[in-house]
């Protein structure tokens, strides 16, 4: 029943999106963010919405995933958007009745929120999350913050343990199965009683779950040991990152994009597109 | 109590992409008080289909019947058939909770909803089915060694005495003397109490010594079953599955090929032992009268 749970839910593959370096993948992304910010107007908030699916055939990862991804959010969606359509009193009034005021600005500013977080969710998690797999992006990661070394930052062993973390998700989740099937072949009953009685009836999967955790990293200490680990200092790597001419076409082409969004700020819009 | 499993399948993910058939159309009747082994290759669907013997796992069609009665029939039936089932997993010593073994092995009946003074007895019991020694039982099942968790493990199940008892892969990872002493007290077990004992298992050699029937399993459809001697005796068949006998019986097997006069039922070391005894005393009987 965990198993349904999708975590870091990366689609392998050869897309041009996935050929790119997981450090510039992390600069677009976080290049992408600001945009998303910058972006005020009604109409350049809708270009950033349909350029983040642009991604889609770009990183040849399914429209109905993605799609997916935008419906199990839909109500933080639709609470920020419906939020502002109550809050933001510019424009004209269209509604007055009772303790609800609805005014023009209102409805743009709350169409505005719903496409910049559709925006958001939907660039950033195709850049990195469907595209770059957890390992790349600890690499990369741990490339781009390598200068903090200078300053005693243990960068290796922080990326290390991300790495770790990421690597037992599903075990843990199967693990936590095994655990679930193993209690209720002993008539553990998980489904009826009072909530209190409901939490105390996880204790029987809880402590075998810690016991099992703190014995796998046991072993995987001991593991790493045998094999010299000794954290990051001479290390080197079977695969070294190296920027190629495709990153910085897509950085460029981007920076382009960027502009034109940044500069949409002084077109002449009519009003009701604008803020 | 009789246990009977009428075409049962199960389909993992059924309706996306990753749909897997995991068992396909099985039906068999396991003997009452008998000890039946299930035996099959890795993912051939074993784990699926004791899981749905006690109900754990709903099969996408067909039918398990405890004394002639559907557990699937409604939610109350569907988990008393827990307490009629009782099933032991791989590697049930990760599922040890408790701070005393007594309290661990209590857990089951305590959900069975007996007395505290019932329950106290089942402990006992359930500590001399094993073989557990009594000294252990306020001691901390995190303190034990790897045999005698899987001992409390299995204490734990037993307490609910259950009618039948599924093991899978009871022995596994333990030295020659732990898996004596689990399977001396699934022996004790079924004695004591006329209970069914189901073990899933890879070792042919711990089929041999104690399964009386055997289901043969692959590619999630059951292709044999029978006694023992009719199972082993398709030592083809099985290698032809990826399955195997007994050491001893190719070794047997090898040598009525090369020309000895010996029988074609014989699994274990002992029983291989008795028959070269029989073979030298009948050469030497012969070699006698020839000179």
């Amino acid at each position: 029943m965990l198993k349904d749970i999708t975590l870091g839910q990366y689609f392998p593959g050869n897309s041009p999106l996935h050929k790119l370096d997981p450090r510039m993948k992390l600069i677009l992304a976080l290049l992408f963010i600001v945009t998303v910010f910058f972006a005020d107007s009604l109409v350049s908030v809708a270009i950033m919405a349909l350029a983040s699916f642009i991604f889609v055939p770009l990183g040849r990862i399914p429209l109905k995933t993605v799609l997916r991804s935008l419906k199990a959010i839909r109500w933080i969606i639709l609470f920020t958007s419906v939020l502002n359509l109550f809050w933001v009193k510019t424009g004209t009034q269209l509604v007055d009745f009772y303790f609800i005021d609805i005014y023009s600005g209102g409805i743009t500013y709350a169409i505005t929120m719903a496409l910049r977080v559709t925006a958001l969710l939907v660039g950033s998690t195709l850049l990195l999350s469907y595209t770059t797999s957890p390992i790349a992006l600890t690499d990369g990661l741990e490339q781009m913050l390598s200068p903090l070394k200078k300053l005693h930052v243990p960068v290796h062993e922080f990326a290390m343990m991300m790495t770790i973390a990421l690597r037992f998700i599903p075990t843990l989740i199967e693990e936590t199965d095994k655990i679930i099937a193993a209690q209720k072949a002993r008539g553990a009953d998980f489904e009826t009683g009072s909530v209190f009685s409901r939490a105390k009836a996880m204790i029987p999967i809880f402590i075998p779950l810690f016991v099992s955790a703190i014995r796998r990293a046991d072993e995987l200490a001991t593991a790493m040991e045998c094999r010299c680990y000794h954290g990051g200092d001479g290390r080197t790597r079977m695969t070294s990152l190296r920027y190629t001419p495709r990153d910085f076409v897509a950085l460029g082409l981007f920076l382009l994009f960027m502009a034109g969004i940044i500069g949409m700020r002084w077109l002449p819009l009519p009003a009701f597109l604008g803020m | 109590m009789k246990l009977e499993l009428k075409n049962l399948s199960y389909v993992y993910s059924g309706d996306t992409t990753f749909r897997r058939q995991a068992v396909d159309d099985v039906s068999a009747v396991i003997r009452e008080g008998s000890i039946t082994g299930i035996i099959g290759h890795t993912g051939s669907g074993k784990s699926t289909l004791v899981q749905m013997m006690n109900g754990l796992l709903s099969p996408t069609s067909g039918e398990v019947l405890l004394d002639g009665e559907n557990i699937f029939k409604d939610k109350k039936t569907l988990f008393s058939a827990r307490f009629k089932v009782g099933l032991v997993f791989q590697y049930p010593e990760y599922q040890l909770f408790e701070e005393t073994v007594a309290k661990d092995i209590a857990f089951g009946p305590k959900n069975q909803k007996l007395s505290q003074k019932e329950i106290a007895g089942r402990i006992l019991e359930a500590a001399d089915f094993v073989g557990l020694d009594r000294e252990l039982l306020d001691r901390s099942p995190f303190d034990l060694s790897g045999g005698q968790k899987r001992r409390v493990a299995i204490a734990g199940v037993m307490a609910m005495r259950p009618p039948i008892l599924i093991l899978d892969e009871p022995a596994s990872g333990l030295d020659p003397v732990g898996r004596e002493e689990i399977f001396g007290g699934l022996l004790r077990y079924r004695d004591q109490t006329g209970a069914t004992i189901i073990i899933v298992s890879h070792s042919m050699e711990d089929m041999a010594r104690y399964a009386e029937d055997i289901l043969v399993m692959s590619e999630s459809r059951l292709v044999l079953s029978g006694s023992r001697d009719e199972v082993f005796r398709k030592a083809d068949f099985l290698c032809s599955i990826g399955l195997d006998v007994p050491e001893v019986t190719h070794l047997m097997n090898e040598l009525r090929r090369r020309g000895y006069d010996l029988p074609d039922n014989i699994y274990t070391v002992e029983g291989a032992e008795a028959a070269l005894r029989r073979l030298k005393d009948q050469l030497h009987h012969k070699e006698g009268k020839v000179c």
